[in-house]
């Protein structure tokens, strides 16, 4: 799914537009189901994720969620509290949620809110791959 | 040296947040701000615009969302950048919100407090004033690089 950028949003002169795009994949390792985010995560389309990650938090298939931050350089608070209500529920489900290929910046942001250690964090596919 | 300085308003409307980041980081980017600094000052400005949208007009109704703006205003100066927010919604004073209980966050005892928290972290300095009216909100950045 895709989320595109209002034409208005456009027009302040900067051809920076990934800012406000954001691409949602899903795939499987295994017996993860991956969903790989591309873009900022802000108030404006953090519902787009709270909608991707509660979509599978739902589906029973689903035992394993990891959300492939790599394409994620910008988060702001309304991101982490989609990360959060989705690691609440999945975990409620009997399910793990976890996180993977965190940018250094993000990472900071979840320090300072002392939640890096609230969430399972991978820095590898070859370390995900390893949990059964 | 002289100082540079940018000027901008913008709706009162979420959908404002990723033009707010977009016009930031172009002229910050143009005034070689970099790296963790530009980081840095993106996000506690978005928290910021954040919070006059999701508290400041919470009660506010359409007529008035539509009719009020956001100003921003950014200034730099050797290697300070300072960025003012103005608006006419409720006063939010960010000294007033309790810093965010992760334990109590996280148990849905308590809600909220983070985004200043983030403000608060990530920037050197913050003020607040309502003035005639206005609420004006002040953040300091003493860039590294």
């Amino acid at each position: 799914m895709r989320t595109d950028c209002p034409a208005e949003l456009l027009d302040v002169g900067s051809d920076k537009t990934s800012l406000c795009l954001m691409d949602i994949r899903v795939r499987d390792l295994g017996r993860h189901k991956i969903l790989e985010v591309d873009g900022d995560v802000d108030l404006y389309n953090v519902g787009e994720l709270k909608q991707a990650i509660f979509r599978m938090v739902e589906d029973d298939d689903v035992k394993s969620l990891v959300i492939d931050m790599k394409g994620i350089l910008y988060m702001d608070s309304s991101g982490v509290g989609a990360l959060v209500a989705g690691q609440k529920k999945m975990k409620s489900q009997g399910g793990r949620f976890s996180l993977l290929n965190i940018n250094e910046d993000v990472l900071t942001i979840l320090k300072l809110a002392t939640l890096d250690k609230f969430f399972t964090i991978y820095f590898s596919e070859s370390e995900l791959e390893k949990i059964e | 040296m002289a100082i540079q300085m940018i000027r901008e308003t913008f709706g009162v409307d979420i959908q404002e947040i990723p033009r707010i980041k977009v016009f930031l980081e172009k002229n910050l980017v143009q005034w070689g701000v970099r790296e963790n600094d530009l980081y840095d000052i993106l996000l506690a400005c978005d928290e910021a615009a954040t919070n006059i949208v999701m508290h400041a007009y919470r009660h506010a109704d359409e007529a008035k969302k539509n009719s009020d703006s956001i100003m921003l205003t950014v200034k730099k100066k050797r290697n300070v950048v300072e960025v003012i927010l103005k608006d006419e919604g409720e006063s939010f004073d960010p000294d007033s919100t309790p810093a965010p209980d992760m334990k109590l966050n996280l148990a849905g005892l308590r809600k909220g407090g983070f985004g200043v928290y983030l403000m608060k972290s990530l920037m050197n300095r913050i003020r607040y004033r309502c003035q005639d009216g206005r609420n004006i909100t002040v953040m300091l950045k003493v860039l590294s690089s």
